[in-house]
Parts: structure tokens; sequence; C-alpha cells
């Protein structure tokens, strides 16, 4: 796979995308717009039913638009109403949740079958093949059957059969779910080498968070059919577009408060309810007294054991192994935090809480 | 009460299964309650039985014949029908089905009106073009009759195969580059392989045990079948002939084993990842062509099922055979006389309604218990009483109820009570017969239920008959009531057994219409069976939902 010869562009891209059931009238997909470039590996997360793996069906070519229009590459791969490429021109590769291997056909057999599709010499593919087959890992069971092969076995295979015939796009849909977590862990590292050896263009689609962190070049966060925020794993860890991305995303402490002053320098003094007073990264728009949702994390509170201070009460506390998860109360409002030190205080004492870090937006209504 | 029930499930297949075979065994060596060593004198008269060779070769080529048009078929029913968009396609899945749930018999009488060589189809073509062109008779009729009564278990197996496949293989044969076409011949008919392998041992094996298509065609154009052969023997019942008789099943029985065996060596086919709970199927757009697919199903299923049936009741119409019928001279005098003038088909019907109500009930009833034990505690024991369960059932009807007659025909040592010529004999060769039926029906709901529910109401404190009265026989209902209508129906229209079995005294409505049939009494048979077709409409109305197990068939499919 040449990835320096296949020039650096846009590998997909999706207009206005909007797409509904037959029967009914809520929209699955609406509105989306989607660019993935050449070699990225975008991961789309949202819960069960946000539309996800439609998206991914219609990309394939499975399911036809309604509004709005699929490139892949620099084809035009469907438009509402009127080209609909069938999927086996599109030039995608596709690894499903169930891995979809024919269950009467080797492992090696289904490698070889998009490549017999294709119309390569019976050289080509078996040079292809070997290759493949070398690079999973799998020169063991290439002539046995799916059914002899393991959960992660035959996730390889998938994946060697989605990728060996260097489509243009890698389509994945959920493929770890039903591997268990130790495997599951076990195959994401796998998969990040694969990708930086074979510079596919992937699109990722999952509901596991921690997958999605540890996978993506770049997020999609999908909720309703509509995109909620994309951008790095990290943009969208620290700072979330909404209250559902928020969320999402591991445990929030979800907050209201007032802007007292815009620092300008992309932080905010903000009041929570009476008496508290925190400075929190937000929204360069701000300005003084607007009403404002904020987030802290429990991880971005630390709480010491001062003598001479104290902020919080703890109501509530419990072991988790690596962390501690404490619920607080601090000045009348409730907060969750976690920490990893050791603190000796039981519920009902005292005790001194700093938040280091917080993110704000304005709220919406 | 445990231990009872234990040890009634193991003894009476004993007595009742596998005692009346042993017997058969031990009559064709010539063992009989006499004190006699071994001898195959039986088996060496059978050799040199001229009429033999003859029997067995037109055994086996309508049983081979037959089979393979069954397997056409079926599987060009079943692609139609779940894998195109053509319309109409669940009233195409009961018109395919139909077959299966008429009694053989009753298809070879409407056979023969319809296309026999003075049927319907017959008359007609001699009305327009002046001579006869069409001229299936004999073996020819038996094989294309066979075929069409078959052709429904080569439907319902390749149609579970094909409804089996997850879309998701298809889906990725597409992205891998495969046109539609490829699509299915190098993804869903390779699957499809092992069903139709063992369809065609199933519709070899029924080919093997059918009497009333034979009997009903075969006899009078002297086309003898194995089956009929021991008919004739047993009915003939000249010197030695019961010894020849059972020779002859035995040999029948071991012809019989042949599928068996293959279906035991046979590739199971694949086995579906359980934990994808996506089972939508992908179905082939057709476009305009589906019209021309619908005329020709259309014309085919006119041709070989509706248009009988229509001929069937045309005839029973009819003032007199052979007087062609019209508006005006539409009689019901035969469907009247079969009441008036015929007081034995009453009481047929009264004893076959009694029969199949009594053997279903019995039969599920005895059934539940190992059931029960095969899902829930399978153990060598268990697995062989369940085969041992199904051997009347492989075996051709005709020796089941040869042993059976052997072993119950003498009045019981020390009394002079016989069992022959009434209800118990019939009733001791059915519920053996149908046993598996029941077996079967019980263990698919068993297979569907998780125990769990049943712990669940163990725990909130009921007892182990509370538990099964109220949680387990409700959430069975639906699985009971079709395997159940199903054993009632298979005994209500029994012919093979009884033929032998049914005495004078207790006639069922399968020997009345065959001796109606011998007898030539076309009209009173053609009307009794118009009867029986639409009774079996009737009852089998909950069997076609049962057979095509709806909850698969309305899930969503998807159009590629």
């Amino acid at each position: 796979m040449n990835a320096d010869l296949r020039e650096r562009q846009q590998a997909l891209t999706i207009r206005k995308l909007a797409v509904r059931y037959s029967n009914s009238s809520q929209w699955v997909l609406q509105d989306f717009d989607l660019a993935v470039r050449s070699g990225e590996f975008v991961v789309i997360i949202g819960p069960s039913g946000c539309g996800k793996s439609t998206l991914l069906r219609l990309i394939a070519g499975f399911t036809q638009p309604q509004q709005g229009e699929i490139v892949i590459g620099k084809r035009v791969a469907a438009t509402a109403g009127g080209v609909c490429i069938p999927p086996e021109e599109r030039d995608v590769g596709f690894v499903f949740q169930s891995y979809a291997l024919w269950p009467h056909m080797t492992v090696k057999a289904n490698i070889t079958f998009p490549l017999e599709q294709k119309g390569f010499t019976a050289l080509q593919r078996e040079q292809r093949v070997d290759e493949a087959i070398m690079k999973f890992g799998l020169q063991e069971h290439q002539h046995r059957y799916p059914a002899e092969l393991s959960g992660g076995q035959r996730q390889r295979v998938a994946l060697a059969r989605a990728l060996v015939g260097q489509p243009a796009l890698l389509l994945m849909d959920e493929p770890l779910s039903s591997l268990d977590v130790a495997l599951r862990k076990r195959i994401q590292d796998e998969l990040l080498i694969m990708h930086k050896e074979w510079q596919p263009t992937v699109l990722y689609v999952t509901h596991d968070q921690d997958e999605a962190v540890k996978l993506a070049d770049r997020l999609i966060v999908l909720n309703e059919g509509k995109i909620q925020q994309a951008g790095t794993p990290y943009d969208i860890f620290h700072s979330p577009n909404n209250s559902f991305v928020a969320n999402f995303f591991g445990e929030v402490n979800e907050l209201v408060g007032s802007v007292v002053e815009n620092q300008g320098n992309g932080l905010s003094c903000i009041r929570i309810g009476d008496h508290i007073f925190i400075l929190a990264r937000t929204q360069s728009s701000l300005t003084s007294g607007e009403r404002v949702r904020v987030f802290i994390r429990p991880s971005w509170v630390d709480i010491q054991e001062r003598e001479d201070m104290s902020n919080a009460r703890i109501t509530d506390s419990r072991f988790m192994g690596a962390y501690t998860d404490y619920s607080l109360e601090w000045q009348g409002i409730p907060l969750r935090v976690s920490t990893q030190n050791t603190i000796s205080k039981r519920v009902g004492d005292s005790i001194f809480l700093k938040v280091k870090d917080a993110w704000s937006i304005k709220t919406s209504e | 009460m445990k231990r009872i029930v234990s040890w009634c499930l193991l003894i009476l297949p004993i007595l009742f299964i596998i005692y009346p075979l042993w017997n058969l065994l031990t009559v064709s060596l010539g063992v009989s309650t006499m004190q006699q060593g071994i001898s195959l004198t039986a088996y060496g008269q059978l050799l040199q039985d001229p009429q033999l060779p003859t029997v067995i070769q037109n055994t086996l080529y309508i049983a081979v014949v037959s089979t393979i048009a069954s397997l056409f078929m079926g599987a060009m029913a079943a692609i139609l029908t779940e894998k195109t968009d053509i319309p109409g396609r669940q009233g195409w899945r009961l018109v395919f089905i139909l077959p299966v749930l008429l009694p053989s018999y009753v298809i070879s009488i409407a056979w023969q009106h319809w296309a026999g060589p003075v049927g319907l189809v017959n008359g007609w073509l001699q009305h327009l073009l002046g001579r006869t062109i069409w001229n299936f008779t004999g073996i020819h009729e038996i094989v294309i009759v066979m075929a069409i009564s078959h052709m429904p278990i080569a439907y319902l197996l390749v149609r579970s195969a094909i409804n089996a496949i997850p879309g998701h293989l298809e889906d990725a044969a597409r992205i891998a580059g495969a046109r539609p076409v490829t699509v299915f011949a190098s993804v869903v008919l390779p699957l499809t392989v092992p069903a139709l392998a063992n369809a065609a041992l199933l519709c070899f094996a029924s080919a093997l045990d059918n009497f009333g298509i034979p009997a009903f065609i075969g006899i009078p154009s002297g086309i003898t079948v194995l089956s009929t052969l021991i008919y004739q023997k047993v009915i003939g019942l000249g010197n030695g002939q019961f010894e020849q008789a059972a020779a002859l099943a035995v040999v029948t029985g071991l012809l019989s084993m042949i599928p068996v065996y293959f279906q035991g060596k046979i590739f199971h086919g694949p086995k579906y990842s359980r934990e994808e709970g996506n089972r939508e199927k992908r179905v082939y757009l057709m476009g305009k062509w589906k019209w021309l697919l619908v005329l020709l199903i259309g014309i085919w299923q006119g041709v070989t099922v509706i248009g009988p049936c229509i001929a069937m009741l045309l005839l029973s119409l009819a003032p007199a055979y052979g007087v062609p019928l019209t508006l005006s001279n539409l009689s019901f005098a035969h469907y009247i006389s079969l009441w008036t003038d015929t007081p034995v088909v009453a009481a047929g019907l009264r004893n076959s309604l009694l029969l199949a109500l009594i053997s279903t009930v019995v039969v599920l009833l005895l059934a539940w218990p190992l059931a029960r034990r095969i899902v829930l505690a399978p153990s060598p024991l268990v697995t062989f009483l369940d085969g041992i369960a199904a051997v009347p059932y492989c075996l051709p009807g005709m020796v089941v109820g040869l042993a059976v007659l052997l072993t119950w025909i003498h009045p019981i040592p020390g009394t002079s009570f016989s069992l022959y010529g009434g209800m118990t004999i019939l009733l001791l060769a059915y519920i053996p017969r149908f046993y598996t039926f029941g077996i079967r029906t019980w263990t698919t709901a068993w297979a569907r239920f998780s125990l769990q529910m049943e712990e669940a109401g163990h725990v909130a404190g009921a007892g182990p008959m509370t538990v099964t009265r109220r949680i387990t026989l409700p959430m069975f209902r639906e699985e009971a009531l079709g395997g159940g209508t199903l054993i009632f129906l298979l005994a209500f229209t029994e012919l093979t057994l009884s033929s032998l079995l049914a005495g004078s005294q207790f006639p069922t409505l399968g020997v009345i219409v065959f001796s109606m049939e011998t007898a030539g009494r076309a009209l009173e048979s053609a009307a009794l069976g118009t009867v029986l077709t639409l009774l079996t409409l009737g009852l089998s109305a909950g069997v076609c939902k049962y057979l095509l197990d709806e909850k698969n068939s309305e899930e969503k499919e998807t159009k590629i």
C-alpha cells in the first residue's frame, strides 16, 4: 500500500446527506457532512440507534440516500435520486460486526474471493493473498474453515479479506464488540499497528468510548442522526460542545454558573451558586453576566487534607482500585471527584477541594 | 413418581417398538411360537420369486426419479419465495406446502382425474386436437404424483436453510466485488447444499415408505413396488405367506436404512454464530421479470396441484362417470349418498377422528418426559431412547404395520382375547409411529425456552407442577398446537398402517377411500377425496404457520 504514491486527497466526501426508512417519517441521518482524508482513521461514535450503522450501509451502497451525495475518492458514488453505484463497484472494504466470513470457504478462499471478483491473474492473487496471510499471521490457519478459528483469528481474517483488494476506504462496523475485554484490547493494538503499516483510510463505527479514544485520529460524535461534535479525542474530552458529548465521554459534573469576567486568554472567572468562584476555560465569545454551563470532570478536581482550611464535606466514598470515587458536598453543591491519592478522611469529614480545570459553554436557552 | 415415569420411558419402547420388530425378524426366520430352529426358507423363496427383481427395480426407479424431481421443484420454489421479490410470496408459500398436508392417496385420485388416461386434460386435448398426445400411465404417473407430493419436504428444508443465511454474508460478497448473480452462486447456493442433501435423503425415504400412490395408481395398472408387494402378500395370506411377507419386510426395512445411514455421514452444514441478532435476509429484485415469474409459478402450481384438485371436485359433482358436467346437471348426489347409502363412511369418519385424537394426546403426553430429559439431562440412555423412537417412522409404514400385525394378531396367551380388529391394534401402531413427532415438538419448544424462566418460577416459590402448568406449558402453547395438529392430520388421513390393521369392524377413512377406489366407485371416492381435502385444509391452517415458522419470515427483508 504505497501511501506516498496516493495523493493526500479526500478519500471520502459526504455532503448534506439525509436518509430515512421508507415506512417512517423519522430521519435516521440528517444534514450530514463529512470529509475524510486519505490515510486517516476516523471513528464515529454514538449510542445505539444514532444512525452510525446506517451511515456505513449508505457509504457501502446498500442503501440509497434521500438527500445529499457521497463521493468516494474522486467518483460520485451516490446522489439522492440519481447515481447509485452498486456496492461491488464502490472500491470499499467492510468489516462486519459478525465478521460475515463465508462458512463454506477456507480462510485462504475467503481472502482470495475479493481478488477473484476484481479480475486479478492467478499469479497476482497468489502473491497478494500470501502477503496478506503473512501480515495477519494466518499462515497456520489458511486451510482451515472459519468455524475452526477463535474469535480473534476470525477478526484477523475479516480484516485481511477487507484489505486485500486495497480498497480506497475501509468501513468497520463495531468489529470488536463480540470479543471479550482482554482480546479487544489486544486487537485494538493490532489494528493500530496495521494502520501504521498499510495506511488505509478507515471509517470505524463503535459505541465504546475507550475504543474510540484509543483508535481515532479524529472522532465524530453522532446522536439522533446529527453530528454533535467532530475533533481529536483530546478536544472532545476536554472541550465538549454540549452536555450530550460531555456525558457520553465518561463521567462529568455539570453545573450552572455565570461569567464574572472573561480574561481574554481563553479563561473566564465564573461564579457558581452564591459563593463559589472558579477559573474555567471558555469559548472566547463569552461576555460578563452570561449564563454558562460548567463541566468539571471528576479527575479535574484535587482534594487535600488540610487542617487549616476546608470547603467541602465527604458524603460518600467508594474504592475503585486504581482510584477512589468521592461524593462531596461543595458549599451546597454535590460534586463527584476521583483521586489516586490516599486520603484518611471518612464520610462526614470536612475536606479542602481545588478545581484544577473546568470547561464552560453558553447555555442553550 | 419420577421412578415410575423413568421405567415407563424405558419399558414402553421395548414392548411396543423393539419387541414387534424383533418379532418380525424371528417370523421371517421361521422361528414362530413353536420350537423351531432358524431357517432362511422364507428368504430363499423370496429370491426365487420372479416378480422380485422387477419390484425392486420399480421401487428404486420411482424413488430416484421422484426424488430428483422433488428436489428440483422444492429448491426452485424456495428460491422464488425466499430470495426474490415476486408478489404474493406469503400466498405462494402456502400453495407450495399444500401437497404435504394432503394425503398422498387424495393427490393420486385428483391427479388421475386431472391428467390420467381419461382425465380432464386428456379430454380437453382430445377435443382440441382430435388425438391423445398425453399419455402418462403406470410408473410415470406414480413418479409424477410422488414428486408433487414430496416436493414440500425439499421446499421446507431448502427454505429454512436459505433463511438461516445471515444477510451479512451476502453483503460481504457484494463489497468484495461480486455482482448479485455471483453472490447467489458463490454464497447462497453452496450454503444450501447440506439442506439439499438432507432433502434428497428424506424424499428418497418417503418414496420407499409411500403406499398410497402405488396402491391407488400402481395396483390397477399392474405396477408393483415393495410396499404394495408386502400388502398383497399379507392380504393374499397363502401358505407360508406370513413368513415371506415378513422376510420381504425385513429386506425393505434394510433398504430403507440406506438413507438413514447416509444422514449420519452427511456434512451437517454451517453453524452460524448465534450472537448476531441480525437475521435480516437479502431479497433479489426481479424488476419487471417478477410478473413473468408469477405467471410461471401460477401455471406450474395450476398444473400440479390446483388443477388436479379442481378436476376431482368437478368429477365429484358430475351426475355420472363420463357425463360432461354442465351447470344444469351439477349434482351433489354423491356427497349425499356418502352419508345415506354408505353408513361405513360415517363410521370411518368417527373412527379416524377418534384414532387421531387419542394418538395425538397420548403421543404428546408420552413424549413430554422424554423430551424434557433429552434437553435437560442428556445421557447415552436418553439418546438411545430418542433414536429408538425414530425407528418406527424411519422404517417404511408397511414394515411397521406388518410387525405390529404379526405381534398382536394372536390372542394374548392364556385368553381368547385378540387385539386384532379393533381400535387398540391401530393405536399400538399409530402411537409408536408418530412418537418421534411428539418428541420433536417438545424438544423444539424446549430449545427455544430458557430454563431460567422455570428457575425464576421455582425461586418465586412455585412447586414443579405449578411451574409446568403456569409457566412452561403456556409458553409452549404454539409449538404444542402446531406439532399436535401435524400428528392429528397424519393420523387422521393415515392409510398404510390401517390398510393392514383395520379390520372390517373398525375401518378408517383412508381404508374406506381405498376400497371405494378398488371397487371402481370413482365418483364417490372423488367426493370423499374432496371432503378430505377440505377437512385437511381447514385443520392445516394452524400447521402451515408452524411449518413455515412465521417468526422467522416476519423479519425484515432488505432488497439487494
